[in-house]
């Protein structure tokens, strides 16, 4: 699990953190950038306004974001071909029903609502780094960015 | 007197049934007393605008009206008398209930859509700092937990504990704000059968050996959930304040009464309460036990409140200190069958 990047778009830098130190217990040792909002999320992936993209292996997306919302976030990315096949795991602290249903309709691989407890929020984050990062075939073609 | 058509058709009376009779003819009863402040007014040279009354109609009954009185006076500015128009304003009333009425539908709309955002901070925002407390102390902990020695790492489980506490206050603040909520769908439930199944529930899930005392059946008219909630916290209750006792009994049952309301009650020998506090036990946060003693968030009683009197019913408890307590609660009869 090392070669496809991850990237984190988390405002609340205690949960940052906390990803990151979930991230490393479970010896998921690849490359994370971090966007603190969703203009940072979208200037990453579209580091020259659209010419060219950066294509991290996963993204894991907060939906309550400063500047831009995290489903419009979503949108965007699968609004252009070349990120549209980017795997998007939406992990939030709300499991209202309108948020998970618009996450699924604006094109969310999965959902998933972040535990408060530690141990369980580790156990969440390992599940996924090994699903999407090992066991999920990323789409043909698809060449992760390596920066 | 003169008479015009229009007064005809509001008042049913025809120019030579009413000419000549006295005006309190079209007053009823309560309403005579306003003849004299009229009178008065016009004596004054003023007039009596747009004036808010009922009169009554040549069958007896009654209409709201809207009166102007003007004086008549004659070519000297002698007054001769007064010129009264009425007009049946039934429907403006109407209207102005109707629109009474919608405003009231959009404040509610405003406080449900007020309660909704208050919900989704609580289970968004709140639990974002919580998420930290645990991670942060759990990371003390793990990473630091020989540095801190066992004075810091209890400490850091304090803090973990603390977290347990506002797990579970969150989770019963939601709870309650879904009570105040939900959509009621009364019908008919054997209380009896739901107090079986819970008293089950808790019987299965422990060593504890409890005597439970269920009368069944018990039909009361509720919604279904909302119910089984009141039962599940009054059952959790007694539970949870008789587990120091070696031979613990818990009742459900129900006494009919005259009219058609059923007295529930639930009755334990637990610790008990004392009496002069009863009132306080259904307030949300209060609570006659610490945290220590015995678990909970002083939630569960204030939602077993909601609940009963969202169904138009009444609660109340008695209790006794170290004898045990009973929890009562009326509830309209369901249909026997």
């Amino acid at each position: 699990m090392t070669s496809r990047s991850i990237l984190l778009v988390e405002d609340n830098p205690d949960d940052e953190a906390l990803t990151l130190r979930a991230l490393k217990k479970n010896n998921i040792l690849n490359e994370v950038n971090i966007a603190r909002d969703g203009a940072e999320a979208l200037a990453f992936l579209f580091p020259d306004g659209g010419t060219t993209v950066r294509l991290p292996g996963l993204i894991l997306l907060d939906l309550k974001l400063p500047k831009i919302e995290g489903l419009e976030v979503l949108r965007r990315i699968r609004a252009d071909d070349r990120t549209k096949i980017v795997p998007v795991v939406v992990l939030t602290s709300s499991k209202l029903e309108d948020d998970i249903l618009a996450s699924y309709q604006s094109g969310a691989n999965s959902y998933v609502r972040k535990p408060v407890k530690f141990a369980e929020f580790a156990d969440a984050v390992k599940t996924l780094g090994v699903f999407w990062l090992l066991l999920n075939e990323p789409a043909p073609d698809f060449m992760p960015a390596s920066d | 007197m003169s008479w015009n058509p229009s007064a005809e058709r509001i008042y049913g009376y025809s120019a030579q049934e009413i000419v000549g009779r006295p005006m309190i003819t079209l007053y009823p009863p309560d309403r005579v007393g306003e003849v004299g402040k009229i009178l008065e007014t016009i004596r004054r040279g003023e007039r009596v605008k747009h004036f808010e009354t009922v009169r009554r109609r040549k069958d007896g009954t009654t209409f709201p009206a809207s009166v102007t009185v003007s004086p008549i006076y004659d070519e000297h500015g002698q007054l001769l008398g007064a010129s009264s128009i009425a007009r049946d304003i039934t429907e403006q009333q109407e209207l102005r209930a109707m629109g009474e009425l919608r405003r009231r539908a959009e404040d509610l709309e405003q406080a449900n859509h007020n309660l909704e955002t208050f919900t989704y901070s609580v289970s968004h925002d709140l639990r974002a700092p919580l998420r930290a407390m645990y991670g942060f102390s759990e990371a003390l902990l793990d990473e630091y937990g020989e540095l801190l020695g066992e004075v810091g790492q209890g400490y850091a489980e304090r803090i973990q504990a603390a977290g347990d506490q506002m797990t579970m206050l969150i989770d019963d603040l939601l709870r309650l704000s879904r009570i105040l909520r939900a959509e009621m769908h009364l019908a008919t439930v054997d209380l009896g059968a739901e107090a079986a199944r819970i008293t089950g529930d808790l019987q299965r899930g422990s060593e504890r050996s409890v005597r439970f005392v269920v009368q069944r059946p018990v039909q009361v008219m509720a919604d279904h959930a909302l119910i089984r909630t009141v039962l599940q916290n009054l059952l959790e209750n007694a539970w949870k304040f008789t587990s120091r006792r070696d031979s613990a009994t818990i009742e459900f049952g129900a006494t009919p009464t005259e009219d058609a309301t059923v007295n529930c009650y639930v009755r334990d020998n637990g610790v008990g309460f004392d009496g002069a506090y009863a009132d306080q036990l259904f307030q949300p946060f209060r609570r006659l036990h610490s945290t220590g003693e015995f678990p909970g968030t002083g939630v569960g009683l204030a939602s077993v409140r909601q609940i009963v009197e969202r169904h138009g019913g009444r609660v109340w408890a008695e209790g006794t200190v170290d004898e045990g307590a009973t929890f009562h609660f009326t509830l309209r009869a369901g249909d026997s069958r």
